[in-house]
This record gives C-alpha cells, sequence and structure tokens, in this order.
C-alpha cells in the first residue's frame, strides 16, 4: 500500500471528522427544500440567533487561539535557536544557560576562562568559536558583547550602516530602539536593578542597524565583547603595548571612549589577559561535526549543550501545560455545545406555531426534522466560519502582543491541528444538534387545525 | 385557480366518537356530504366544531368510527398515513392566518414545496401563483405577508390551501378576522371552490352560510340542527 504524504493525511482526517456532520445533513435534508422556512425562523429570532452564532464563534475561537499561538511560539523559539549549533558554558543548567544565550533573559552565569575558551576555539570541528557576554543594558534594551563575525553569522550584514569595527561602536537589532548615529550610555545590570550610571563615561556610539533575525536579539545593543569587558574594567583579551601602560598609569581622567578607540577587537584573544565569559556559542562546519564538538566539550569543567535540544526539552516539560491548554479548549467548547443546544431547545419552543402549522398541512415528520435541525446547522456553520475569522484575527492580535512581551517574533497561523479542530467541533455539534430536532419532530405528534 | 388532481371525494361519516378525559366531546353517528358540496358546521363555543374539523382533517385521531373521504377512511389511518392523505388531497385554512410573515406571499402560498418531490415543485409553485392572481393578489406575489392587511393575508392562507391542487378544502373561521367588505369577498371566493371541490367551513358569518349548500349546528358534540333535513 503506497504511503500518503503528510498533506493527504491530514487532509483525509479532516474529511473523516467533517463527514459524520455531512452524512448526518445529507440524509435529513435529503429531497426537502427547508431554506425557506429556515430563512423566516432565523429572520424572526435574528437577535437569538445572532448570539448563539457569536457564542459559537467566541468558543471556537479561543481554541484555535491557544492551539496555533502555542505551536507558533514553540516555532519561533526554534527559529531564534537556529543559528546556534552548539553553546558551551561553565557547567550547571543547560535551560539557563541556553535561556541567557540565545533568548538573553537575565542570569548570572560562572564563567569560561581564556584557557577554555582557546581549547574551544582549537576543537576540530569549530568554525567559529564567539564568546557571549550580557547583563548590561539601555534604555532597557539589553547590551551584549560579542564578535562581528558572529553577528554576521547572526542576522548577515547590517540592513543600514555597517558593523562595529572599534571598541565604542555598536549595531543594534532590527527593532532595537535606537537610530544609526545615536549616542548610548549603558547601564549596569537589567531592568529596575540597572544602575544607570555604573558605567558613566563609557559612550557607544550607533553604527548599524541588524537585519530582523525573528529573535531577542532583534531589540538587544550589540557591541565587541571587548567593550563590555572595558566597561567593567576588566582586561580586554589583548596584550598591552607600552603606550597604553602609559595611559593607564597617568592619565585617569582621560575619556575611557578615546583610551581604548584604538584597541584591537575581535580574535585572537591572549589566554592570559582573557578575563572570562558566560557562554560562547560555536558554529560548526556540519551537522555531524556539531555531534563531536558536543561530545569533545561536554566535560567536567565545562558543558557543550544544542540549543535546540534543550529547548525541545522545555517544550516537552511544558506539554502538560499544552494539553492543559487543550483540555481547557475542548471543555469550553463542549460546554458551549450544551449550552447552545439547550438554548435551541428553548428557541424550538418558540416557533411551536409554525411547526404546528407544518403538522397540520401535513408536512412529512423527517421535514419537521429538517427544517429544527437545519436552522441549528446555519447557526453551527455560521458561528464556526466566524470563529475561524475571529481567530484569525485573534492570532494576530495575540501574536504581536506575545511577540513584544517575549521579544521574538512569534507568527501564529492556522494549521492543519485548527482545520482539525474546526471539522471535528462543527461535525460534532452538527451531529448534538439532532437531539433537539428530534424532539422537535417528536412533539409534532399532537397537532390541530385549530 | 388550480385544478383539483383527483375528483372531488364525497365524505362519509360513520359513528365517529371523539372521547376525551373519560368525556364524549364529539358524537357524529352518520353524516354524508356529496362531492363537490360546500358544508357549513357552527355552533356555540365548545360546540365541537373544532374538534370535528381536526378529525376529519386527520389532525385528530377519531376514538372510533369511520371518517372515509372517497374510498379513505382515515380514521383507519396511522398517523403517518392521515398526514399523507392531508399533504396530498386537503387543503386548510385557518382562522388566523398562521403564515410566515417574514416571508412574501409566493412563497407562503408555495410553502408545500418545501417537502414535495422536486419534480413537482414548478407546478407547485406556478399553482401557487396562479391562485394568487385568482385571488387578486398577483402583482403583490413578492411583497413580505408582514404588510399586507388581514384581507390579503387570508386570501394568501387561501392561496396556500389551492397550490397543493387540493380535491376537499378545510376552513376554520376563515373570516373571523377579516372586515364586512373582505369577509364578503372571501365568502365569495370560497363558494367558487366548491364544485370541483367539497368544501368544510367552520363559520358562524351568515354570508359564508348563505353561500353554502348546506349547515349543520353541532351541540354538545351533537348535530342539533341541519338544513338538508
Amino acid at each position: 500500500m503506497p504511503e500518503l504524504s503528510p498533506f493527504a493525511e491530514d487532509a483525509l482526517l479532516a474529511c473523516a471528522l467533517v463527514l459524520p456532520g455531512l452524512i448526518c445533513g445529507a440524509v435529513v435534508l435529503r429531497g426537502y427544500r427547508p431554506w425557506p422556512v429556515i430563512a423566516a425562523m432565523l429572520r424572526r429570532s435574528a437577535g437569538t440567533a445572532l448570539l448563539f452564532t457569536a457564542l459559537i464563534a467566541v468558543a471556537l475561537a479561543l481554541g484555535l487561539v491557544l492551539t496555533a499561538q502555542e505551536r507558533g511560539l514553540r516555532q519561533a523559539s526554534a527559529r531564534a535557536a537556529d543559528p546556534f549549533d552548539v553553546l558551551v558554558a561553565a557547567p550547571g543548567s543547560e535551560t539557563t544557560a541556553m535561556l541567557a544565550s540565545v533568548f538573553l533573559q537575565p542570569a548570572d552565569l560562572p564563567l569560561l576562562t581564556g584557557a577554555q575558551f582557546a581549547e574551544i576555539a582549537a576543537t576540530p570541528g569549530v568554525a567559529m568559536a564567539a564568546p557571549l557576554g550580557f547583563g548590561d543594558s539601555a534604555d532597557g534594551a539589553p547590551v551584549v558583547g560579542t564578535t562581528a563575525e558572529f553577528v554576521a553569522h547572526l542576522a548577515g550584514p547590517p540592513a543600514e550602516g555597517r558593523p562595529f569595527a572599534a571598541r565604542a561602536e555598536a549595531v543594534v537589532g532590527a527593532l532595537a530602539p535606537f537610530a544609526i548615529g545615536d549616542e548610548i550610555e549603558p547601564a549596569h545590570g537589567t531592568g529596575e536593578a540597572a544602575d544607570e550610571h555604573a558605567h558613566a563615561g563609557h559612550h557607544l556610539h550607533v553604527v548599524g542597524r541588524l537585519a530582523p533575525t525573528g529573535g531577542p536579539w532583534d531589540r538587544a545593543v550589540v557591541v565587541p565583547i571587548e567593550t563590555l569587558w572595558d566597561m567593567h574594567g576588566l582586561p580586554d583579551g589583548h596584550p598591552l603595548a607600552e603606550a597604553d601602560h602609559h595611559d593607564h598609569d597617568h592619565d585617569h581622567d582621560h575619556d575611557h571612549d578615546h583610551d581604548h578607540e584604538a584597541r584591537p577587537i575581535g580574535p585572537p584573544w591572549d589566554t592570559s589577559s582573557f578575563p572570562g565569559v558566560p557562554a560562547v556559542a560555536i558554529d560548526t562546519d556540519q551537522l555531524a561535526a556539531a555531534y563531536g564538538v558536543r561530545s569533545a566539550l561536554s566535560r567536567p569543567d565545562m558543558m557543550a549543550v544544542f540549543p535546540g535540544a534543550v529547548l525541545s526539552q522545555l517544550h516537552a516539560v511544558l506539554g502538560d501545560a499544552r494539553a492543559a491548554l487543550s483540555v481547557m479548549a475542548l471543555a469550553s467548547q463542549g460546554l458551549v455545545t450544551v449550552a447552545v443546544l439547550a438554548g435551541l431547545t428553548l428557541v424550538m419552543a418558540l416557533f411551536a406555531d409554525q411547526f404546528a402549522l407544518l403538522g397540520a398541512m401535513g408536512a412529512p415528520m423527517r421535514f419537521i426534522l429538517a427544517v429544527s435541525w437545519g436552522f441549528a446547522a446555519i447557526l453551527i456553520v455560521a458561528g464556526a466560519a466566524l470563529g475561524v475569522g475571529l481567530a484569525l484575527a485573534g492570532m494576530g492580535v495575540a501574536s504581536e502582543i506575545l511577540s513584544r512581551r517575549m521579544g521574538i517574533d512569534i507568527r501564529a497561523a492556522l494549521g492543519w491541528p485548527e482545520v482539525h479542530m474546526v471539522a471535528g467541533f462543527a461535525s460534532l455539534m452538527l451531529l448534538a444538534a439532532m437531539i433537539p430536532a428530534w424532539r422537535q419532530m417528536r412533539g409534532q405528534r399532537r397537532t390541530g387545525i385549530a | 385557480m388550480p385544478a383539483p388532481e383527483t375528483a372531488a371525494p364525497d365524505l362519509a361519516v360513520a359513528g365517529l366518537r371523539v372521547e376525551a378525559g373519560g368525556r364524549t366531546i364529539l358524537d357524529i353517528p352518520a353524516l354524508t356530504v356529496p362531492a363537490g358540496a360546500m358544508l357549513v358546521l357552527r355552533g356555540a363555543s365548545g360546540a365541537g366544531k373544532s374538534t370535528a374539523l381536526n378529525v376529519l382533517s386527520g389532525n385528530l385521531a377519531a376514538s372510533a368510527g369511520q371518517v372515509r373521504w372517497g374510498g379513505t377512511d382515515i380514521a383507519g389511518l396511522s398517523p403517518a398515513g392521515r398526514r399523507r392523505f392531508r399533504r396530498e388531497r386537503l387543503g386548510l385554512i385557518f382562522q388566523d392566518y398562521r403564515l410566515f410573515a417574514e416571508l412574501g406571499a409566493l412563497d407562503n402560498a408555495a410553502l408545500a414545496a418545501a417537502w414535495m418531490p422536486r419534480a413537482r415543485r414548478p407546478a407547485l409553485r406556478a399553482a401557487a401563483v396562479a391562485a394568487l392572481d385568482r385571488l387578486g393578489l398577483g402583482a403583490a406575489a413578492d411583497r413580505r405577508v408582514a404588510v399586507m392587511s388581514g384581507g390579503e393575508r387570508q386570501r394568501v392562507a387561501m392561496a396556500r390551501a389551492l397550490a397543493t391542487a387540493p380535491s376537499a378544502i378545510l376552513a376554520d373561521e376563515p373570516t373571523a378576522s377579516l372586515d364586512r367588505a373582505n369577509a364578503d369577498r372571501l365568502a365569495d371566493d370560497l363558494a367558487a371552490l366548491a364544485g370541483p371541490r367539497t368544501v368544510v367551513v367552520v363559520s358562524h358569518d351568515p354570508a359564508v352560510q348563505a353561500r353554502a349548500s348546506r349547515v349543520i349546528t353541532l351541540a354538545d358534540g351533537r348535530i342539533v340542527e341541519d338544513s338538508d333535513a
């Protein structure tokens, strides 16, 4: 038997889910044309019909937005972790190292030494080893220190301006609240605990804006790693020349920017004057090499992780929450189904005279069933369609809010799981609508002309 | 006016009794109405007129007896059988019109097309158009019933009863909600229906009674006066 493509499998499942509802409709409506009667009923109960439609739409939209948003979040975080083949940090929490490096979440990580960095960079298969330094901020945006090479690996050439080429220069992420030419005075630390004046005298000149990456780095201010070391009064990984010694010894009041402007940036670094970094991002030649690098650098004095794998573990742990969300969405849909069916039973009672007329005229019992069911079916189908529309709008709004709050570009969209949810929900409701319709039909046994 | 699909049946009632709550509410030992006649049932409130009409139309099951329309004893039919008989052979007119106010005159008159087999729908709709035309509502076919006068509504209801080309018409106080002029016009229309059809009308309206071929008075579920007797 030929294997089905994923598309064919999803399409078949959608068809299988919707089929019971369609078959029910085909059997009930076969041979009849109840629409004029249903149209009259809808016009008479327009307010109630709209209310039921809205109820169905909102319940469905909530479920769709929840599931699509959760998937969008997972995909967005995976995209954000994609440029980080292997991440090396001092032994500790893999999750904390990943969150700090990929998502720029504040964390206090132990440092890797210069000797360790040199070993990492020299490991076979490592095409690029970039130190990552963080912990400072500017106007709420994280200030990250690394190399120009890693910035190019992460975001490509700047969308505007040029890469940083000196200590006092910075490039900003696509969404960072700075423009080329801005002067930035970074604060020590992040958030409310940030000390605005700890780095007084250190000014960063914005020379470039990066292309969007969809990750938290889009809101960052990226500087040479040496700049961070300078700001914290640490050695800068490059041997000091005699002139530099002289400046430092005898000219303390001199402007920091001017002092360090001419100092080199980027590799190679001198092991003895390398002050340490919390994490090192590694780009490998090929996928197979990444496994070798991780294996080689997973040692007692350091840990190497695949950020994508750590993220997957995190998602797996959060799977329970996802399941809870799904159950809640299903429960809300179930409750709405029950409420709508109970409501429809009451609405049908409003049309007792119309149903009595149909019975008195000799309309077949199944026609009464067709009218009752068709009335409910129109509300269900309209509610489902409206629900999809609401969900699309809701996803846009929710993605925008979540993207802003989480710093990653979340793009939620309707996918097959949502199509299956709509198909299953509508089908189930169409089947359940048989209950009030059947009750209405049975109630038609006693009718009269007067 | 659409002609009946089958010849007008004569109506023969024998030993008809309807009981409710241990009480006999209708008791007609024998009644025969010739095909094409117009019979009026009258009587005080609670006399059994509406019960009689419901039993004659098959909307209410008789406790005993026969209600024979032509060769068919509908009292012996199942509920589904009586439904089928009603939709195929009878046209019903109600005191309070019982129209779908949200629909147009033609959609109301052609209501039965909704459950008719697809092949019969065009003919039924054409018959509804002809009936509306005959009753002076040809130009108002698309007007919503909600904006029509009482007289117009009752004529739409009459067109609906005629659209299925029934061989008998049963009407319950069809002029009760109308002013004199409209009531007289409807009485004329009802009388015109007789001949090709058997017509049974419950009415207190002298104008309707004056046009009937026979008037029966009911009291306590029994015939107490018969203009034919």
